[in-house]
């Protein structure tokens, strides 16, 4: 359970901490792929490239067999351990993690498919119609999503509640960007009446990532609840403060 | 309230003592100032105690332990072996006064009445608080023979006709009646482990108890046994207060609304059963739930 296991002790069953160690590593492992596959799926959109949806496309089968992987894990260790209060927890908030990022992996599934119809629409339009600046947000935007899901998944592997506050604080701050190229791609709009189809698609990408942002803050907040036991899913940022920071 | 002065140390005080060091290092002793976790106190108990010391000779068995146990509730007892569990619940019907060297201080109480009052007969102290152990312990007579024996010495029936009836409305509450009725005669130890259990609590709510005691009454029964046990204990709290030891952290979770953590004699922590188990606010209570030591 990363330092939680180091604050609280190994448990007198010494196959408990080996088996929720290789649950946690199956999770952290789809994790890692859930970064891999965003950023794919966002370079996919955002560079028309082809060869980058089919990638996404077949990492999603490795994807379906860590999900079965890791429910059969799941259900073993409750079984077999019938874990209590911190160890319960844990494997609640792991278990809503694993959900969590097989729907990630759905977004980057749906940005790759977004992007193969993206190229589409780009051989049939005229070039100018598909200006790049359209995407241009979307790498930024891919960027930073992407390092909050590798913060969460971070706050996951040390079990730190300091880590995953860090993370549950950030919605204003990606909510103002994505806000910023909102009003950017509305301008292009205006300027020239053929960019309306690539505009709405980089706003489902950009909707794409925000939800992935979402999961990562859903994950984080499961984070706190397992370290704290305080379920701080439905706190907005200031009373998530009141709750820790000024406690 | 009066001490009782015995002679023998019990098993459990010893093994208070003598828990194994090393990994798994048992937490020292708790010191005296140590304070309970939790609301040790309840509106309108059933029993209410405070401040209970219990001694085996030299050895501080139970130390300071003020506790509530609230009406038509279960309260789990839980900790590790020679916490003292067993040697609190033992207390609330006077069942220490057959140990030799044991000493009771501190105050119980039975709707208000000290239960150590020395002009107090512990007879009917034990009908009103009644016991079930570990080991199904039925007599040696009859299923007929074992239920009505309380009532017939405490004079709760007149005639045959009203015994029959407590007979019969014992062993439907016990959840015995059905599995036993064309064979009320034959002899309560050709039952088997379970049914005898469940004998032996049909037997105590003969008696009509205002509490019972029950000390590990599981431990020596099967998974089905268990379960009917369980079933039992969740309907005898609608008429029951009922306090419970067990080793069984999900019998524990299962079948209490309140939940106290014993540890080396101190009541480390009380509180609703869910909030125990899900997220314990002492950290000794969460290692020993969780199968750690810290």
């Amino acid at each position: 359970m990363g330092e939680n296991a180091d604050k609280s002790g190994p448990h007198i069953f010494s196959r408990f901490d080996g088996d929720i160690g290789s649950f946690r590593e199956l999770i952290l492992d789809m994790g890692q792929l859930a970064v891999e596959q965003v950023a794919l799926a966002a370079k996919a959109v955002s560079e028309c490239d082809i060869s980058a949806v089919s990638h996404v496309r077949n990492n999603y089968r490795s994807v379906v067999d860590m999900d079965m992987d890791l429910l059969e894990s799941n259900i073993n260790l409750l079984a077999i351990y019938q874990p209590l209060a911190i160890d319960l927890r844990y494997l609640v908030m792991l278990s809503r993690t694993a959900y969590d990022l097989e729907r990630v992996q759905q977004e980057a599934l749906r940005l790759a498919d977004l992007a193969e119809t993206h190229h589409v629409h780009r051989k049939s339009a005229s070039s100018s119609a598909y200006s790049c600046a359209v995407f241009d947000d979307i790498p930024y935007l891919s960027e930073k999503v992407t390092c909050m899901l590798s913060k969460t998944l971070e706050a996951v592997a040390e079990g730190s509640e300091e880590v995953a506050l860090e993370v549950a604080r950030r919605p204003a701050e990606l909510r103002e960007a994505n806000q910023g190229a909102l009003r950017r791609l509305a301008t292009f709009i205006m300027q020239d009446p053929r960019l309306v189809q690539p505009v709405i698609d980089a706003t489902v990408a950009l909707e794409g990532l925000g939800r992935v942002a979402d999961h990562s803050i859903g994950i984080a907040r499961n984070v706190i609840f397992a370290v704290s036991g305080k379920d701080v899913r439905h706190l907005n940022v200031l009373n998530l403060d009141r709750a820790f920071l000024r406690s | 309230m009066s001490s009782i002065e015995t002679g023998v140390v019990e098993d459990a005080a010893v093994a208070a003592q003598s828990m194994p060091a090393g990994k798994h290092k048992v937490q020292e002793d708790l010191g005296d100032g140590f304070e309970t976790v939790g609301n040790v106190r309840v509106n309108d108990p059933t029993m209410s105690t405070s401040d209970v010391q219990v001694f085996y000779g030299d050895k501080h068995a139970i130390k300071n332990v003020s506790l509530d146990i609230a009406q038509n509730q279960v309260i789990a007892m839980i900790g590790p072996s020679g916490c003292g569990k067993s040697t609190y619940l033992r207390c609330l019907n006077r069942m220490n006064d057959t140990i030799d060297g044991c000493r009771v201080e501190g105050s119980i109480q039975l709707e208000g009445q000290d239960i150590y009052d020395k002009k107090l007969d512990v007879v009917p102290l034990r009908a009103r608080v009644g016991m079930v152990f570990q080991k199904p312990n039925p007599f040696p007579k009859s299923i007929y023979d074992n239920i009505a024996y309380g009532p017939s010495i405490h004079g709760l029936a007149g005639n045959r006709a009203e015994l029959d009836e407590i007979v019969e409305k014992s062993l439907q509450r016990a959840g015995l009646w059905e599995e036993v009725k064309d064979r009320l005669d034959a002899p309560g130890t050709g039952l088997s482990g379970g049914q005898q259990q469940r004998l032996c609590i049909a037997r105590t709510i003969a008696v009509e108890p205002e509490v019972i005691l029950m000390d590990e009454p599981c431990s020596a029964l099967d998974p089905i046994a268990t379960a009917k046990v369980e079933e039992l204990i969740d309907e005898l709290r609608e008429n029951y207060t009922i306090a419970i030891v067990t080793h069984s952290m999900q019998q524990a979770a299962r079948v209490s609304q309140r939940t106290a953590y014993f540890h080396l004699g101190y009541l480390v922590e009380v509180g609703e059963t869910t909030q125990v188990f899900t997220n314990p606010t002492h950290k000794l209570t969460e290692d020993y739930i969780t199968g750690r030591f810290g």
